[in-house]
């Protein structure tokens, strides 16, 4: 009986660790177009979420440049994402992408960032609404030249 | 006896050095092996009424310029060249290129003499109200030999208490250029990928008695249905298309070939292409004569 209840106990305890592990979570789309001042930039309004200030605003800040290179920005002259095939790249050039969002290489693409929500708390965490300015010309010739995409023509 | 067998093996050995030097790579231009993907060219045009002279209309229009360069600007951006529309316009002029045949007008003069694969047509149009000017811009990219579409975007300026059109174009180009530019990448992975259009026109010559339905070759089946089945094997992802069959000619409105050769790597073209024709037609007995005019392949049965 007691050992019955002890394999109990240790599956429960597998199946708990085994819920814990890692998944790939979809990023928000939460990530709107606020102006164009020069050619090659854009403005973004973008939504974070996060266990802190800190992670929501790092969060934000990725979804923007998500948004902009796998999905497209509607009514904007990036309506069609930088990169066609998201799934295709990310396997393609692992590298170059842990370094872009882990490592914050992202960073050198970004003009400006200024929170223009306070911090607000949502269910599991806390949610922040980041101002992000991308310069995506020099973002695609960064592509470009780590070969993510092809240059303009064939 | 001896002598005479050392002047031949001599000869021999120059003969075969001389056959291999003919089509080896010149060490001038050995690029070790690297290959650099043919770009396609793309000219920038004025749209122009049936009727006006293009060349008038260039002249006397600043805006029209104005918005040609702001197009060709964006292509530079993206570190592409395009063919100069006004110094292809120059070159025919000086060259006596334009004929007086009215079948062809001066624009498909041009685009024809420049060798471009892509052009791009900008209309420009300026509309003057109580409320202000606004210039509106109609951008279309066509593929030269296919008239495939390859983009297509308005832009608008907005309005403006301006008579500056020149500065209202070029805000009509920037609201759409980066948008117009994406949507033809797009189209070309999608020729990266699945091959480049070529449309084959098959006739025949006037002295033949043959027919597309004659029966060629060892198979004995009708010559149409051959250059189908050839055709399924040879298009790039069998992927062809017959624009339709007569007892005289055979056309195939959009046959994809791809840009590399599967087996080197090498760039490929409708060149190639059509001496793939040539031999099958010589294969199965028939005398052939081959045209290739940009991306279209004439192949005349003698």
């Amino acid at each position: 009986m007691k050992n019955i209840l002890k394999s109990i106990l240790g599956l429960i305890v597998i199946l708990g660790l085994h819920n814990c592990s890692p998944k790939l979570q979809p990023y928000s789309a939460e990530v709107n177009f606020l102006y164009k001042e020069a050619q090659g930039t854009i403005a973004v309004k973008s939504t974070g979420y996060g266990k802190n200030q800190t992670d929501a605003v790092s969060d934000a800040q990725k979804n923007a440049f998500k948004v902009i290179l796998f999905k497209g920005l509607p009514g904007t002259e990036l309506n069609v994402p930088l990169i066609e095939n998201e799934n295709e790249a990310k396997s393609k050039k692992a590298e170059y992408f842990k370094k872009f969002f882990d490592e914050g290489n992202y960073k050198t693409f970004m003009m400006s960032s200024t929170e223009s929500s306070n911090l607000i708390k949502v269910k599991g965490g806390k949610k922040i609404s980041v101002d992000v300015k991308i310069n995506y010309n020099s973002l695609r010739k960064d592509l470009e030249q780590n070969q993510v995409i092809r240059k303009f023509g064939f | 006896m001896k002598k005479n067998r050392l002047i031949i093996i001599t000869a021999l050995a120059m003969l075969n050095s001389w056959s291999f030097s003919i089509f080896a790579q010149n060490s001038a231009t050995n690029s070790g092996g690297q290959v650099q993907t043919v770009q396609p060219k793309i000219m920038v045009i004025p749209y122009t009424k049936e009727g006006e002279d293009i060349r008038t209309i260039l002249e006397a229009d600043v805006n029209r310029r104005i918005a040609i360069t702001k197009i060709k600007e964006a292509f530079d951006s993206k570190g592409f060249t395009t063919v100069d529309f006004t110094a292809k316009l120059k070159a025919a002029k000086d060259n006596n290129v334009f004929t007086s045949d009215n079948q062809t007008d001066i624009k498909t003069q041009v685009i024809q003499m420049s060798g471009a694969d892509i052009y791009v047509q900008a209309e420009v149009n300026v509309q003057k109200g109580q409320s202000g000017t606004s210039v509106t811009l109609i951008l279309t990219a066509y593929e030269a030999s296919t008239g495939n579409s390859l983009s297509n975007k308005i832009g608008e300026s907005g309005k403006f208490f301006t008579d500056d059109i020149g500065k209202l174009a070029s805000k009509a180009v920037e609201s759409v250029a980066e948008d117009f530019l994406n949507v033809m990448q797009t189209k070309f992975t999608d020729i990266v990928n699945n091959g480049k259009s070529v449309i084959i026109d098959i006739s025949f010559d006037a002295g033949t008695d043959k027919k597309m339905s004659s029966e060629i070759g060892s198979s004995g089946l009708p010559l149409s249905d051959q250059l189908e089945e050839w055709m399924g094997k040879n298009a790039y992802k069998n992927n062809y298309h017959i624009q339709g069959t007569t007892d005289l000619k055979m056309i195939f409105d959009d046959v994809r070939i791809p840009l590399k050769d599967q087996a080197t790597g090498n760039n490929y073209n409708p060149n190639k292409f059509a001496l793939e024709i040539f031999k099958f037609l010589k294969s199965i007995g028939l005398e052939v004569k081959k045209d290739v005019k940009l991306s279209t392949i004439y192949i005349t049965i003698k």
